[in-house]
């Protein structure tokens, strides 16, 4: 579904991906685990089409249409026409504008790019319903502003709920698990969970394993410094747990000496 | 007096007092030997510091009867009426009686004399060359929810014309009105120029609620000069919303007083210019006496090279203890080319008051739009909905539902006409 190669991106003049590679196919789950500041965010970013990075060098071929297409040129929008989607580590408050405008704005665009019908208040109202069961959310939800006074844990639902609604291809989720408890955690995994399916994709961010405990990746890859310096199964998280990064980094930087 | 503009304008009013026999000869021609001799306002006026209006004028102006009429199906198209409701109108800048439609329980009276006093220039300049000094009075424990529309609308025969209306509105002791002011060119041919100085003056007697409403949709090469006075007696509410989109050059004047305890006024506003349009928002708030309060929210949308004026000038007298009053001004900038300039005056002569204010000038928030179009939003799309969600507070801010859903598709319209940063201007600013 993706593939990347030799990503190089800058942002303000500094390189924070240095040479990524990276291939997810449908139906998988990819974890990206790495200490602070390693460039994992800016990864999910740069694929989303960040306009504050620029990418020097490299490529992400992107199916489109059934064809590997270099994504690279493409705007943010036309990305997520094509059915990628960022869930935002920190989701944006817009003031003034309502979820519910907002969702039915985002599902309509993306619905008339595939030739799908729109939908009116009315039937989109309906259409809400079981995803907003899914996350165990209330419906007046939809009407406050855009993640305006929402708790940390309202925000990361909120995101998985315009996940439910846009349907894509590839989602990638970026630190999907901060500002959770635990019973909010179960719920944000249930709903990644529940939209998974063997056409789609995922990329979770994360810092720590306790996530992956309750979305279970088929890989895990450990990024340092820009670069992927390890990769593994599930178990690689696992151990990650017990002893860390340190390790990984000093075998990393053996090899790079 | 000495600028050429000035002396223009007088010549005109001359002429037509000239051929004037009315009652209010005597006053109008007092008005104009007193705007002779202060004349139009120069830059070293405080209160029109950043906006020099003669240079707007041009010496072809002329205070004529421009012809023209408009039938009751183009007037439907532009009331908020679903029913047949309540509208004073004007067209080209006079009073046009048969498209007026009052309900009995109005008191509606054209008068001889003008009830209004004014001051400044152009206040005088309207005074001495008003042709009807209209009186619009709610009655007594009268609550008139439907907004009473003031249509003023400019047609093709209007280039060239300088329009005085000129209405005074009544409401008395717990009354309640809500009041639509609408400025409106519907010129089939061209951008007609022409010069509209307007006068509404509103008094609220004890207890009364008026909202005055005020949209302005003048030709793109007009020139708008508004004043709304207000005079607002014990336990009554004035609210003031100016909305601004039209005319070269838009001036809003707007003076609020509190002359006795409880009284409270709210002067709102809101302008969304382009190209080089310049509107300039003036107000004056002033809280004569003890527990009177006021609020007052500005914003300003600006693309291209436009640009916006907030003045608000809050005045608390030595008595007028306990006062409370807010101010805030924000502003959207949406090309690098617009530009700004936002005073507060606080002229607080008071030792037990509350009085705030602030103001911020700020671009489209590039995170905001970021998340929009990771959303399938495009940019222009992106930034629609974000200046659509800045105007939304300011909107929220008028109370008659009629008229917010009157001017949503108005605002819409205009956002959708718009350069809003294309992507190689985007690009421009990193």
């Amino acid at each position: 579904m993706i593939e990347i190669k030799e990503l190089h991106a800058n942002v303000e003049g500094s390189e924070i991906l240095n040479g990524i590679n990276l291939t997810v196919k449908a139906g998988e789950v990819h974890a990206i685990m790495g200490p602070n500041g390693s460039g994992k965010s800016t990864l999910a970013k740069v694929i989303a089409g960040h306009p504050s990075y620029e990418v020097t060098s490299g490529s992400i071929n992107y199916e489109v249409n059934g064809k590997g297409t270099d994504i690279l040129e493409f705007e943010p929008d036309e990305r997520a026409k094509e059915g990628i989607f960022l869930g935002f580590q920190y989701p944006i408050e817009i003031p003034g504008v309502t979820n519910i405008g907002f969702l039915r704005e985002s599902f309509n665009s993306i619905c008339s790019h595939q030739g799908a019908p729109e939908m009116n208040v009315s039937d989109f109202r309906n259409f809400l319903q079981n995803k907003l069961d899914l996350l165990e959310m209330e419906s007046s939800f939809l009407d406050r502003s855009v993640n305006q006074g929402f708790s940390g844990g309202e925000k990361k639902k909120n995101e998985i709920l315009q996940m439910a609604v846009l349907n894509p291809r590839l989602s990638l989720l970026d630190e999907t698990d901060s500002g959770l408890d635990i019973d909010a955690l179960k719920i944000v995994a249930k709903g990644v969970n529940a939209l998974k399916n063997k056409f789609n994709a995922t990329i979770l961010v994360t810092h720590y394993q306790r996530l992956l405990n309750f979305i279970v990746p088929d890989y895990v890859h450990v990024l340092y410094k820009g670069k992927i310096i390890k990769s593994g199964g599930k178990e690689l998280a696992l151990e990650l747990e017990k002893k860390g990064y340190d390790w990984l980094i000093k075998e990393a930087e053996q090899k790079g000496n | 007096m000495v600028d050429n503009m000035s002396s223009h304008l007088v010549k005109e009013a001359k002429k037509y007092q000239e051929q004037l026999n009315s009652a209010s000869l005597t006053e109008k021609t007092e008005a104009l030997t007193q705007f002779e001799k202060i004349g139009l306002p120069d830059k070293k006026d405080e209160t029109w510091k950043y906006t020099h209006a003669s240079s707007f004028l041009t010496e072809n102006l002329k205070l004529g009867t421009p012809q023209g009429t408009l039938g009751e199906t183009k007037l439907k198209e532009i009331s908020l009426g679903k029913t047949l409701s309540n509208k004073i109108v004007f067209v080209n800048g006079i009073f046009n009686e048969e498209l007026t439609s009052l309900e009995e329980g109005l008191g509606f009276f054209q008068e001889e004399k003008s009830p209004v006093e004014g001051k400044g220039p152009f206040e005088l300049f309207n005074k001495a060359t008003s042709k009807t000094n209209l009186r619009l009075t709610i009655p007594a424990n009268k609550v008139f929810e439907n907004p009473i529309e003031i249509l003023h609308i400019a047609l093709d025969e209007n280039h060239g014309h300088i329009n005085c209306p000129q209405i005074h509105i009544e409401a008395k002791n717990y009354s309640k009105a809500f009041f639509l002011e609408h400025f409106i060119c519907m010129a089939k041919n061209e951008v007609p120029y022409y010069f509209v100085n307007a006068l509404t003056e509103v008094k609220c007697e004890e207890g009364s609620f008026v909202e005055h409403v005020k949209c302005q949709r003048d030709s793109s090469q007009a020139i708008h000069i508004a004043q709304v006075n207000a005079k607002v007696a014990k336990d009554a509410h004035f609210k003031s919303f100016t909305l601004s989109l039209g005319a070269k050059l838009s001036r809003n004047n707007v003076y609020s007083y509190l002359e006795n305890t409880w009284a409270n006024t709210s002067v709102h506003g809101l302008f969304v210019i382009k190209e080089k349009q310049q509107c300039d928002n003036f107000s004056v708030i002033d809280h004569k006496v003890s527990h009177t309060t006021s609020d007052q929210l500005f914003k300003g949308v600006l693309d291209e090279n436009a640009h916006g004026i907030f003045t608000g000038k809050v005045i608390v007298n030595p008595d007028a203890q306990q006062v409370n009053s807010a101010q805030l001004n924000k502003n959207l900038l949406l090309s690098k080319k617009s530009k700004v300039n936002t005073r507060p005056i606080l002229e607080i002569e008071a030792d037990d008051v509350k009085c705030a204010h602030g103001a911020t000038i700020g671009q489209i928030d590039e995170n905001q739009a970021f998340y929009l179009r990771t959303r399938g939003m495009s940019q222009r799309k992106a930034q629609e909905i974000l200046c659509h969600a800045f105007i939304q507070e300011a909107l929220d801010k008028i109370s008659s539902e009629e008229i917010k859903k009157f001017l949503g598709p108005i605002l819409k319209e205009r956002f959708e006409q718009f350069q809003i940063l294309t992507k190689g201007e985007d690009n421009d600013r990193h």
